[in-house]
């Protein structure tokens, strides 16, 4: 398989949010603000990455019924590590993601990259695999996290874009507002794509 | 038998291999978040005080959280050789899982300023909380009665949080503090 | 008193599918129709006491005295993996019938954000044994209740009339979002 193939399958035709709704809980909690959705969404690409590639090369060497345990203990390895350097360094984001950080480990995206990809590939189509994945997912949950900031509170990345008068839906930020906003997104992107097929 | 010895002993050395990475990641970082966390610590404290020479921690605070549980640490500030005032660190149950808040509290028991240290409330509503327009409501109010302030109308968790932990930090302050 | 607080508070006000987003996965997966919901539910709730209790004591029993926090995630995922492969085997031997009927969605469990959550977050706030038990209860509680409901209107959406490219999870999921309205009326009530 073409890497260019690979990368067009996991960010637009198997897009992880849009297309198959997987790894909700992180997408629909931390979308309140662009920045939380890119914080999380960059935390969940290197964490694709990382066990995507490690799953990968140990992929001869991991038993067929172990599988699953074994994924888990890599993805959750990645996923402390990551927690581990978020709180050091970049502490308020630390904060802002909260619990949902740590629950990276029960995102099925991830389990199900190890298990429908890595490993069956070698490694550097893996990685690919991973980073095309992880833009699909961050993309996803950028279009959600601009549409419930810019609707719902009236700013971009924090910054005020129409005034104090701006009739903000505060609903949107609210967790009602998550499930709207992305059903109609996912509905929108449906309707997109069906045109092109 | 065998086969599963076998599968034990792999799933075994992965998860070793994973044991000794996040120690030696865990070793790497603790340092680094404890400088940091000392330092929002350090930065709220001259944020209420202004101009401090030392924080000194309480005695006998283990003894405070047999009953206190929800408190973190409590400060004697000193400027200058005299006691300026106290600072009390506690957690209260926002909306989104535990406000870490500061409150100061001057010699004469009127609050100098309260502060969230640590929180994860949703930004642009909970977050509405942690600004001066709320936060300077409590100042100059003096310990000696309940604290109250108006909620913010859309907040009202994270706010009422607060005020919940500013008056939790009274009872402490009442009971232990004030001599 | 504190006990009843924590289940009215898990089950309607901070409820996990509702106001945290747990769950969510099965929740769209297996919410179109009301006894695979239900089957899912009971599941859940099996998993998610059972591994509150264990994970309880892992964490103070072992992870606090040995100062290893910062292995919680890792241990706590592996246990409710093997919690989850436990209950398969067992279930099989004990109970054939139950197996049959929950057995799919026993797999499905370790990656459902509700258990990993629960566990976590009673340790965050800093629950005794029984409030953990009462949490675990509660989350499961709140978890079924929406899925339950969430499945009741799905099956009534299948004979709905909507917009094509809507169909199946969109219009679903803003079904959920005018039930977690309806959901954020019990704010306040604890």
């Amino acid at each position: 398989m073409k890497f260019s193939q690979i990368m067009k399958n996991g960010i637009i035709k198997d897009n992880p949010i849009f297309v198959q709704l997987v790894g909700m809980c992180s997408v629909l909690a931390v979308t309140t603000s662009v920045q939380n959705s890119l914080a999380m969404g960059m935390a969940v690409t290197a964490v694709l990455i990382g066990s995507n590639l490690v799953v990968s090369m140990l992929r001869n060497i991991i038993p067929n019924t172990i599988r699953i345990p074994a994924f888990v203990v890599i993805i959750a390895t990645f996923v402390t590590v990551i927690e581990m350097f978020m709180e050091a360094y970049a502490q308020p984001i630390y904060q802002a993601l909260g619990i949902f950080l740590p629950l990276i480990v029960v995102n099925c995206v991830i389990l199900s990259r190890a298990e429908a990809f890595a490993f069956n590939n070698p490694p550097l189509p893996s990685v690919v695999d991973g980073l095309a994945v992880g833009l699909g997912f961050t993309l996803g949950v950028f279009a959600l996290g601009t549409v419930r900031e810019i609707l719902g509170v009236g700013t971009f990345l924090g910054i005020e874009l129409f005034g104090s008068n701006f009739p903000a839906i505060g609903m949107l930020i609210m967790p009602a507002g998550a499930f709207i906003a992305l059903g109609i997104l996912v509905g929108m992107f449906n309707a997109v794509t069906d045109k092109k097929a | 038998m065998k086969e599963t010895m076998r599968l034990a002993v792999i799933l075994l050395v992965i998860a070793s291999v994973a044991g000794a990475i996040l120690a030696f990641s865990n070793n790497a970082t603790a340092g680094r978040i404890e400088e940091i966390n000392a330092q929002i610590t350090q930065e709220a404290l001259s944020d209420i005080f202004g101009n401090i020479d030392e924080a000194k921690e309480l005695a006998d605070q283990d003894k405070m959280r047999e009953e206190y549980k929800d408190l973190k640490e409590i400060f004697e500030i000193i400027e200058n050789g005299e006691s300026k005032g106290h600072s009390l660190t506690v957690f209260s149950n926002g909306y989104d899982g535990a406000i870490e808040m500061m409150v100061g509290i001057d010699s004469e028991g009127n609050i100098m300023g309260v502060r969230l240290v640590n929180h994860s409330e949703t930004q642009g509503i909970g977050s509405k909380a942690d600004e001066p327009e709320f936060t300077d409501l409590f100042n100059d109010q003096n310990v000696e009665e309940e604290i109250e302030v108006q909620l913010i109308s859309g907040a009202t968790i994270s706010s009422e949080a607060v005020l919940k932990g500013t008056n939790y930090a009274r009872e402490i302050y009442n009971e232990y503090v004030i001599d | 008193m504190e006990l009843t607080k924590i289940l009215i508070s898990t089950i309607f006000v901070n409820n996990y599918v509702f106001a945290r987003f747990l769950g969510i996965c099965p929740f769209f997966g297996v919410s179109n129709k009301m006894d695979t919901a239900a089957g899912m539910g009971a599941a859940v709730t099996f998993v998610v006491t059972l591994s509150s209790i264990i994970t309880y004591f892992i964490q103070h029993a072992i992870l606090d005295t040995l100062g290893l926090q910062y292995l919680q995630t890792i241990v706590f995922i592996l246990v409710i993996a093997a919690l989850v492969q436990f209950v398969e085997v067992a279930l099989k031997k004990i109970s054939p019938t139950l197996y049959n009927s929950l057995g799919v969605y026993l797999p499905l469990i370790t990656t459902n954000c509700v258990v990993l959550g629960v566990a976590i977050l009673n340790i965050q706030e800093d629950y005794n044994l029984i409030q953990t038990i009462v949490n675990g209860l509660g989350a499961s509680a709140g978890f079924v209740l929406a899925l339950l409901l969430l499945s009741g209107i799905r099956e009534e959406l299948v004979i709905a009339d909507v917009p094509e490219s809507f169909k199946g999870f969109p219009i679903a999921l803003v079904a959920a979002g005018l039930m977690a309205i309806a959901f954020s009326g019990f704010n306040g009530l604890v």
